[in-house]
């Protein structure tokens, strides 16, 4: 064991100390510095450019105070309530104090208001202040139309819309609201997408990797001192150390990068409400699922299938295409989880849940969306896990003479020769 | 000492080795003969377990294991170096694959460096090297660990003439001390100058096998090189000479049934007058090598 342990430290410290690890484990802070950056820069111009320019507020002028007052009192951030006449107003909207007032007036039970200043009125405030005056204007044509109690609720009932959901009879029971949905859908994203994203990167590496040794007739010597069988698993192990210490790199950067921004004002009020802790612990919760599981034995699946495809490529040059295989595979389910994701318990979903090459992207996504019961998970992660036993002990067997033959033939061919020649 | 039993090893339709056997004794330099495609790298895979094969392969008595490849030094036909790796990182790598520690071979790595005269220094990278000095450190990688069966698959291919007397150099050091030592060259020169062995591979089949003082008795007493205006046939009809064989034009080996007939046979083809060459000795590891090729042309 102690010189799979050798293979496996030298494949680790090996693409560990390249930059090519570094510049992608550090891209997605990079990303987030850059992104934050310009979101600070253009959050601080336009704080500058609104205290530059006029308040963001309109005055409320009317003859009829009550209704000034219900104004005021339903949008204070939008209007200046400090001015109660016209004169003002137009001083102020004139020295750009104000972006404009607006006039109201009631005549034959009708709220009539006219909007005065130099620019168009907000859309935002606009929508407010008619969303506000037609309430008003509501209650007013009530109270003018003499209706009795009944008559008025009559005209007020409101159409219900009501949501019955058929869940599998042995699904979680608890039932599943707006915010969850959305959390459900944040929380597949982001467990689709870090799949794939670690397959289509580790799966090359580990491809070329081995191909890399293999073209440049290493193997010989290698394979003079240990076992094919030994070489594969601390290949794979290595690989796998990469992928751990990129998400534990992920995990104390968030940790800290977290420490650091719910520090900021505007973060820590985000964090601080409690609808979005509820979301964030929805997402958590989700994620963290053992859902995880398939996806970490799925990784596990194809580093030891890009392994195999390393070992089948015959020349160095031609490193860069062995993980060509795997990367089309995991296109193509990628693909397909993606189409999937709202309809997830149709047929090629639940089939592929149980595929163990597609398993690791299907059966996350149902379980998120409640609709596997546990022995199913089960099932499934059984399937995966006897997979990968069953594919690791199959190449370790035909391992050396893969490695060992340099035929020009093509990829089925030398697999084939590979097979022959192992027995 | 290294046995090879009656091993034979089939690739699809052909037969790259057919019931060889032969030793390597310890303290012994084994030279392993042949054309291309003899079987030569193919004794050496099966050696190293890198193939599977019928016959038996033993090791000081013991079937060849993961354990065994810690006293074996190999040194493939083809240079195997991770370009990427510096001088340091490439050597301590395969000596922890040989069970030696970091710490243990570290220090030996510039003693050995030295002695092969590597241009470079630790922290070289081994794509910055060139050709010969990358064979250097491959040298260094076989030897480093001081096994007990050294297998050299043309080791002194990339190397000129005062490296290849270095790596001579090391070769019998490494038999002084006890060492197995086995390996391939097309130089007859080298394979002349150290082995005490000789194992020559034709089609798969052993040809040759014996020290080579016995190797080239087989041939030596009876063969006479000569270099006259007579033709090959009328060389055939002397006494004694069985078979003629034109190694140049109007140069001839006859090989004789009896090597008492020297004498009698240089009165006749000189008839008292000069004759540029008249030569009876065994003949060389070279000569030896291009007859028995052009006897399986033939």
């Amino acid at each position: 064991m102690r010189k799979m342990w050798i293979v496996t430290f030298e494949t680790y410290i090996r693409q560990v100390k390249t930059w090519s690890f570094a510049l992608m484990v550090l891209m997605p802070f990079i990303l987030a510095l850059v992104s934050g950056g310009i979101g600070f820069l253009t959050a601080q111009n336009s704080s500058s450019d609104a205290s530059n320019d006029s308040s963001d507020q309109v005055a409320i002028i009317s003859s009829q105070p009550s209704l000034r007052q219900s104004l005021i009192k339903q949008h204070r951030d939008d209007i200046d309530a400090k001015v109660t006449n016209e004169k003002t107003a137009q001083s102020k909207t004139k020295s750009q104090d104000l972006d404009g007032y607006v006039v109201l007036n009631v005549k034959n039970n009708r709220i009539t208001a006219t909007y005065h200043g130099q620019d168009q009125i907000d859309s935002d405030i606009k929508s407010d202040l008619m969303g506000s005056i037609n309430q008003i204007q509501h209650q007013l044509n009530l109270k003018n139309a003499h209706l009795s109690i009944n008559q008025i609720n009559q005209l007020n009932a409101q159409p219900t819309f009501k949501s019955i959901l058929n869940k599998h009879p042995k699904a979680s029971k608890t039932s599943q609201s707006e915010d969850q949905s959305g959390a459900k859908e944040f929380a597949f994203f982001i467990i689709i997408f870090i799949t794939y994203m670690i397959l289509l990167t580790y799966a090359s590496v580990m491809a070329q990797s081995v191909a890399e040794e293999k073209g440049a007739k290493v193997i010989e010597v290698i394979f003079s001192s240990t076992t094919a069988a030994k070489y594969f698993l601390g290949k794979v192990f290595g690989i796998m150390g990469c992928v751990i210490t990129q998400f534990l790199i992920y995990i104390i950067g968030g940790g800290i990068i977290y420490q650091f921004i719910s520090r900021i004002h505007m973060v820590h009020q985000f964090l601080s409400n409690a609808e979005n802790q509820r979301m964030i612990s929805l997402i958590l919760h989700d994620v963290l699922s053992p859902g995880l599981l398939f996806v970490i034995l799925g990784i596990g699946l194809y580093l030891i299938i890009s392994a195999l495809c390393g070992a089948l490529v015959s020349k160095a040059s031609d490193s860069a295409k062995a993980a060509q295989p795997v990367v089309f595979i995991v296109l193509a389910f990628f693909i397909i989880a993606i189409n999937f994701q709202s309809s997830s318990n149709t047929m090629i979903p639940k089939v592929l849940s149980y595929v163990p090459f597609s398993s690791m992207f299907f059966m996350p996504i149902r379980m998120i969306n409640g609709h596997v019961t546990s022995i199913e998970i089960t099932i499934s992660l059984a399937i995966l896990l006897a997979t990968l036993i069953i594919l690791t002990w199959l190449i370790t067997k035909i391992y050396r003479s893969l490695m060992l033959q340099n035929d020009d033939s093509g990829f089925f061919r030398r697999l084939k020769h590979g097979i022959q020649d192992a027995k | 000492m290294l046995t090879i039993n009656h091993i034979s090893k089939a690739f699809r339709n052909v037969q790259a080795l057919s019931n060889v056997s032969f030793n390597v004794q310890p303290g012994k330099i084994t030279g392993l003969i042949g054309q291309n495609g003899a079987g030569k790298s193919t004794t050496f895979h099966s050696i190293l377990n890198f193939i599977n094969y019928d016959g038996e392969i033993k090791l000081n008595q013991q079937p060849i294991t993961e354990q065994t490849f810690d006293k074996i030094g190999y040194l493939p036909e083809e240079r195997s170096l991770m370009p990427k790796l510096t001088v340091e990182q490439q050597i301590i790598y395969f000596a922890r694959l040989k069970d030696q520690s970091a710490k243990a071979t570290r220090p030996k790595i510039k003693r050995w460096m030295q002695k092969f005269d590597v241009k470079g220094d630790l922290k070289t990278k081994i794509k910055s090297l060139s050709k010969g000095n990358q064979q250097k450190v491959q040298l260094i990688c076989t030897l480093i660990h001081e096994p007990s069966l050294i297998i050299l698959d043309e080791p002194f291919s990339g190397l000129d003439p005062v490296n290849a007397d270095l790596l001579k150099q090391h070769i019998i050091n490494a038999k002084q001390r006890g060492a197995m030592i086995i390996f391939s060259s097309h130089n007859m020169n080298n394979v002349e100058e150290l082995c005490d062995n000789l194992v020559m591979l034709k089609n798969g089949h052993v040809v040759l096998n014996g020290t080579t003082d016995s190797v080239r008795d087989q041939f030596g007493k009876n063969k006479i090189y000569v270099t006259t205006q007579q033709s090959s046939a009328e060389l055939s009809n002397l006494p004694h000479v069985m078979n003629v064989k034109t190694l140049e034009p109007h140069r001839y080996l006859l090989m004789l049934d009896d090597p008492s007939a020297g004498p009698d046979l240089f009165d006749r083809i000189t008839h008292g007058k000069y004759v540029e060459e008249f030569s009876q000795q065994p003949p060389t590891l070279d000569e030896i090598f291009r007859m028995e090729v052009r006897d399986s042309n033939a």
